[in-house]
């Protein structure tokens, strides 16, 4: 996995973040929660489509401002198109049957464990098989957006090791399927009449297709000669994820629903009771949790159970001081499962490319949250079974 | 030589430390090498502590430096962890060598230029490979102490490759005194107080019990006691976001400002 597969960060401080068990499921459960998946991707995707029009509802979803200019103001442009479109829906067991803590809309992870991983663990378990390989999946898709041969830009930002290594994954995917798959940092595309060019040492000249492993929220601080505001509108090459794709990757998602046409069944029966902090009594109640809008592999996420004291008291500040950037969520009792590991508490996330379902990433956390510590887990569906 | 092997060696699965090596480095090796034992003048050890002392080393030095030192302190008996955790450029930077030269790699270099280390692991495999460490050795670290480019700006189209040391990286305090490690020496050049970055592990580690001393290979005589001082968001709840939000943009100074916000979901 280190030296081929490109996961480089196995060992988090104490803990190897690589089981060396599966998580096997019932055919028939991994068949609903695709099912499911693919419901909440056209729901997701019909959802960006509306709220691109109602840029009076961006405020609430916590999009910071230089977005909210650029979709205010260039969305009579035509709108940047996609490459591929790629979501990842997380599942959770619960008292309550299966429920969804959030979609990663924008730029989902987890690509190394949920496809060479997880196939090189199948291959020690007969009777089972994978849910899919979702950068397969990812791969195949890319290619039938871009001609033979072409030159793909694939950004990240630098210093993030746990990005640049998902990057090089992907590169190393897409170059054994003859794309010409580049690294870059945002800030090396230049952007002309719509389409970008590369400036870097090793490659000056027209990019294809750019796969966007930068995060939403942070290209407001790009240089404004980057012209980040393509990723929106306007741009002619194609995007993955669009830049729009940060409407929906708001945790605050549910707050707008009601205002809009979509009638959200599967999201409304799936998602735990979501609001703004100031209208939960999260300081009392111990139901709720907190997390922040662009909250990403679990790091603002908040209950005083899982925090001291101290660690809890600038949370509640900052909750109270930025309610409008924070979420409360209600905290639902996931089902621990028995592993060579003791009592853990799995996340299934179901990626869909193109509205189809394409694999699953596993997690498990020894507590009631899933976050950077948390230890990747082959997901494996029974064979013959569903 | 394949990869796998010079991880090997460099990482043997029979000790207890080589689950915190980072294979970033060994992973774009893409070619098969000779080894080459030619080594340099071996480096001044005689600050360093007996192996029987509880003492783990944390050599925070630049480029291959720390490697010279790791050979020589295997020798006595310390167990090499390399943390190099940086990509030497993209894909179109391999190394295809069987020399030292550096120039065999193709590719533009990237602003923390880790040929030099790439090259001195290899070459340093051939020496360990001649010696035998036990099982239960302490560990000694080795860090690049260029690892943030040390101030260095970028220039349009550079590969940026600049990094920085998490206290994940690391083994916990707990889990050093549960192996008998209850001192660490910190070496370094010119400074007593260790890099930003650096500090909040040394910090958790004396909190959580662990004398930290400090050698600086510039001036004469033994590792000195230090006080790693609180730094700034220590132990925030929100710790591992806040260095790369504010932390790690001040570390890497401010670069672009396009450093921001954790890894991705």
């Amino acid at each position: 996995m280190m030296l081929h597969h490109c996961k480089w960060d196995p060992q988090i401080g104490d803990i190897c973040t690589l089981a060396n068990f599966p998580l096997i499921l019932h055919g028939s459960i991994w068949e609903k929660l695709s099912h499911w998946a693919e419901q909440l991707a056209s729901e997701t995707l019909a959802v960006e489509e509306e709220l691109v029009q109602h840029p009076d509802l961006h405020r609430r979803l916590a999009i910071p401002w230089k977005i909210r200019r650029v979709l205010q103001h260039e969305k009579d442009l035509d709108p940047t198109p996609s490459a591929l479109r790629i979501m990842r829906f997380d599942f959770h067991p619960t008292t309550d049957g299966w429920q969804i803590s959030e979609v990663n809309s924008d730029v989902p992870g987890g690509f190394t464990e949920s496809s060479s991983f997880t196939s090189i663990i199948a291959e020690h378990y007969p009777g089972t098989r994978t849910t899919g390989d979702p950068v397969e999946a990812w791969t195949k898709a890319m290619l039938e957006s871009v001609d033979e041969g072409a030159v793909i830009a694939l950004l990240s930002a630098p210093g993030f090791m746990e990005d640049q290594q998902i990057v090089s994954y992907l590169r190393d995917r897409l170059k054994a399927r003859g794309c010409r798959a580049l690294l870059a940092s945002p800030e090396q595309l230049t952007w002309r009449d719509g389409l970008v060019t590369m400036n870097s040492t090793r490659y000056h000249g027209r990019v294809e297709a750019i796969v966007r492993f930068y995060q939403g929220e942070w290209m407001t601080r790009l240089p404004g000669r980057c012209g980040w505001s393509h990723f929106f509108f306007g741009g002619r090459t194609p995007v993955t994820n669009p830049g729009t794709a940060i409407l929906t990757e708001s945790k605050r998602l549910p707050l707008v629903w009601d205002d809009l046409t979509i009638p959200l069944s599967t999201w409304r029966s799936l998602l735990p009771e979501t609001c703004d902090p100031r209208d939960a009594r999260w300081k009392t109640d111990e139901s709720w949790l907190l997390k922040t809008a662009f909250c990403n592999t679990g790091d603002t996420v908040s209950h005083r159970s899982l925090l001291t004291e101290k660690a809890w008291a600038p949370i509640c500040r900052d909750v109270y001081r930025f309610p409008g950037q924070w979420v409360a969520q209600r905290k639902f009792n996931v089902l621990p499962v028995e592993t060579p590991l003791g009592s853990v508490f799995p996340c299934i996330g179901v990626y869909t490319i193109n509205g189809r379902t394409a694999g699953a990433y596993g997690r498990i956390g020894q507590r009631h949250l899933i976050d950077f510590e948390a230890i990747d887990v082959a997901i494996l569906v029974e064979e013959g079974d569903g | 030589m394949t990869k796998e092997e010079l991880y090997g060696i460099w990482a043997p699965t029979d000790s207890v430390w080589s689950q915190w090596a980072k294979p970033v480095l060994f992973a774009s090796l893409d070619r098969g090498f000779e080894l080459d034992p030619r080594m340099g003048v071996p480096a001044d050890i005689t600050w360093a502590p007996s192996p029987q002392s509880g003492t783990a080393l944390v050599l925070d030095l630049p480029g291959s430096e720390g490697i010279d030192i790791a050979l020589v302190v295997a020798a006595l008996g310390f167990r090499h962890v390399p943390l190099y955790n940086a990509q030497p450029g993209t894909t179109d930077c391999s190394y295809i060598g069987t020399s030292s030269e550096l120039d065999l790699f193709v590719g533009p270099v990237a602003l923390v230029d880790v040929r030099p280390i790439a090259v001195a692991l290899q070459k340093g495999a051939a020496v360990l490979q001649q010696g035998r460490i036990e099982r239960n050795a302490p560990p000694v670290f080795l860090l690049d102490a260029r690892r943030r480019g040390g101030g260095i700006r970028p220039d349009e189209g550079d590969f940026d490759n600049r990094s920085i040391s998490f206290p994940t990286d690391f083994p916990s305090a707990n889990f050093l005194l549960a192996h008998a490690i209850c001192r660490v020496i910190v070496v370094q050049h010119n400074d007593l107080q260790p890099q930003p970055d650096l500090a909040h592990t040394l910090r958790g580690w004396q909190d959580g019990g662990i004398q930290i001393q400090a050698k600086d290979l510039g001036a004469a005589g033994a590792p000195v006691d230090i006080v790693v001082a609180r730094p700034s968001r220590f132990r925030s709840i929100l710790h591992r976001i806040l260095e790369t939000f504010g932390f790690r943009r001040n570390v890497l100074g401010g670069f672009g400002g396009i450093v921001s916000g954790a890894g991705a979901g």
